[in-house]
């Protein structure tokens, strides 16, 4: 009798630990993604960072694309909902904006050719507000923004885009 | 003391701590070998690709792998990324040859290639040029391309694999057209195949 109940809680502990050891792994390598990023600003979560295309001594993400510069902000949403803005490049260049959950899913993604006036704003909340407004599976997460450098000439385009982006918290 | 209650609880122990220890295991083996029974994954050529990259319909095991091997990457409706750490024979890409990538461009808005070493990371070049991409390429006259990863200088289209100890190329699909996005099996990969060393590539 205790051998089949051993063989039952042992079968049952190996998929609970299966299952648990691949949900803790994107969950831990997010904080750590987390707290990289914010480890090179002065500003806190809520506050958009930019970079340049990334090179052999960037290390704060595995695999960056070299042919993107990002822009990064942690968000977390403990104290209200977040409105983010800006403006695009021009025409032609290619530009997204990314939202993760904490558990690393890419919930929601917006690109230049979606927005033909060249100009975005959108609400990042725990629920949704309606149009214009994305509900955040998680209270904390990463929003990129992502442009693609085809040539050197075109940094300062792309700087300029950068320095438009707002963030602002919005009390819900 | 009841012996026989107490080594009764010590096999109902030891099987339930097996069972934690074997699930914890195979985790942890799933996870970190590189391509294997994941019905996310497709294995074409040399090359991988996970349909389910960055989305919230991802199973466990790919959002897990992912967060490991690319964490932050793009819904596969903005970008669709293939890997390959092998050539077309199944050999692993070996820093101290030269490798030669041979094929045409891809049915999307903007692709690229990019070598990374052992850690995932980009390698130091000289040429700090760090991915061949089609604004770059240097097409030969019928219009496909030859790319060649080399520890040494191979000229227009090389990948300088540096230092590396292990390699691994990752083609980006930006925006990818429907037909893609529909099959992505039908994607046309490139070649993977070793070169004679210092040769240039054919």
């Amino acid at each position: 009798m205790i051998l089949i109940a051993g063989i039952i809680a042992g079968t049952v502990l190996f998929f609970v630990s299966y299952r648990l050891t691949l949900n803790r792994v994107p969950i831990k390598l997010m904080d750590d993604a987390e707290k990289r990023l914010l480890s090179i600003r002065t500003t806190g979560p809520n506050t958009f960072h930019h970079g340049r295309a990334p090179s052999h001594k960037s290390r704060q993400i595995v695999m960056p694309s070299p042919d993107l510069v990002y822009s990064s902000c942690v968000y977390d949403l403990a104290k209200g909902d977040l409105v983010i803005s800006g403006k695009l490049p021009p025409d032609g260049h290619y530009w997204s904006l990314s939202l993760y959950a904490h558990n690393t899913d890419n919930y929601f993604v917006l690109n230049d050719r979606e927005l033909p006036a060249r100009g975005f704003s959108i609400t990042l909340g725990r629920k949704s507000r309606g149009a214009g407004s994305i509900e955040s599976p998680t209270r904390t997460g990463i929003a990129l923004i992502r442009m693609i450098q085809r040539r050197q000439d075109d940094l300062p385009i792309i700087q300029a885009a950068q320095q438009s982006i707002r963030c602002e918290v919005v009390k819900s | 003391m009841d012996w026989d209650v107490v080594a009764a609880l010590l096999i109902f122990v030891v099987l339930a701590a097996a069972g934690a220890i074997g699930g914890l295991l195979l985790a942890r083996r799933r996870l970190s070998s590189n391509v294997g029974n994941n019905p996310d994954e497709i294995k074409l050529g040399a090359w991988t690709t996970n349909k389910l990259a960055g989305s919230s319909a991802a199973n466990a095991l790919t959002r897990a792998r992912i967060a490991i091997h690319g964490i932050l990457a793009m819904h596969r409706q903005e970008t669709i990324y293939f890997f390959a750490l092998q050539d077309d024979l199944g050999n692993p890409l070996d820093p101290d040859r030269d490798w030669q990538i041979r094929g045409r461009g891809f049915d999307c808005r903007w692709w690229s290639f990019t070598l990374y070493d052992e850690e995932y990371q980009l390698i130091d070049s000289p040429s700090r040029r760090y991915s061949v991409h089609s604004d770059n390429v240097v097409p030969e006259v019928d219009g496909s391309y030859r790319i060649v990863i080399s520890r040494e200088d191979r000229g227009a289209n090389w990948l300088a694999a540096g230092a590396a100890k292990k390699l691994m190329v990752t083609i980006r699909l930006y925006n990818p057209s429907q037909a893609v996005l529909a099959d992505v099996a039908s994607v046309k990969l490139p070649q993977v195949r070793r070169i004679e060393k210092g040769r240039a590539a054919a």
